[in-house]
């Protein structure tokens, strides 16, 4: 019971420890330094963009070259294929060799 | 505080809120992250934060209201961070066997009274085994001294939900000081 009793008072004591304290007091110089770091944020961020932002619109630019050799090419034989399709009907005209379907 | 002036980006009234608020938000922040050091760095983040967001503050409540809700936010971020850095150590420790894990040094917070320091310390040791809303409920009652009725703008819960949460703090405060009480006895 007794050390029952203790316990309760100990626990009361240790909760009720933050009765009349005082506020923590910060850095004086907290506005100076926000200042700075935030000037060495922008600072490392125009660093960053000048240095990978041109390579990557380089990257950019080589891939949209890339893609546009790829479809000009995929044209161009679209259009060789169709006309050698043309041109093997008018040969097996000429021969007399068209298509037979005879199934 | 002239809000349209900080949207404008003027630094004497930047220089002005930083002024009012620091010691309100650095006394947040050390009670949720207790330690000086981590709370100098978080509450650098909050005035950056406050810095960076202030156009899309939308006055729908008080610009104190807003600053808190960011302290309290960053400082939840950081004990985020600190228990990932724990695991990760805890982790390491068993794949390397160096040691084991560091051990995390008793808080004093400054504010309090050289008599109670002592019974401050298994306090905040306490309160860092709160769940998240309970411990923030706790800091900005009790070592914040806010009413009620801001905690639950500030946490967007209702004034009975602060309430609530507050009890339920105190009572899972008093069942881990008795733990720690039994320990120290034996």
């Amino acid at each position: 019971m007794m050390m029952e009793n203790n316990r309760e008072k100990w626990v009361d004591e240790v909760l009720n420890s933050t009765e009349g304290m005082q506020p923590a007091a910060g850095n004086p110089f907290l506005y100076e330094k926000l200042m700075y770091r935030m000037q060495k944020q922008t600072k490392v961020r125009a660093a960053y963009e000048k240095r990978y932002v041109p390579q990557l619109i380089a990257v950019a630019a080589c891939v949209l070259v890339l893609n546009c050799i790829s479809v000009v090419h995929f044209i161009k034989n679209e259009k060789k294929d169709a006309s050698i399709e043309q041109g093997g009907g008018g040969l097996g005209q000429e021969m007399n060799n068209g298509t037979v379907y005879n199934y | 505080m002239d809000i349209n002036k900080l949207k404008q980006g003027n630094e004497a009234e930047y220089k002005l809120l930083v002024e009012t608020y620091q010691a309100r938000v650095f006394n947040t922040v050390i009670g949720m992250v207790q330690s000086y050091e981590v709370a100098e760095d978080v509450a650098q983040e909050v005035f950056i934060e406050v810095f960076r967001s202030i156009e899309k503050f939308n006055e729908q409540s008080s610009l104190s209201t807003w600053i808190y809700r960011i302290a309290v936010n960053k400082s939840l971020d950081q004990l985020r961070h600190q228990k990932r850095q724990k695991r990760f150590a805890f982790i390491s420790s068993l794949i390397n066997d160096q040691g084991g894990m560091r051990e995390i040094p008793h808080f004093d917070h400054p504010g309090i009274a050289a008599e109670k320091k002592e019974d401050a310390r298994f306090l905040f040791e306490a309160v860092e085994s709160l769940p998240d809303n309970q411990k923030t409920a706790f800091v900005l009652s009790q070592v914040e001294g806010l009413p009620q009725k801001e905690i639950a703008e500030i946490m967007d819960v209702s004034v009975k939900a602060v309430e609530s949460l507050i009890q339920r703090a105190k009572a899972a405060l008093r069942l881990k000081l008795e733990k720690i009480y039994d320990k120290r006895r034996k």
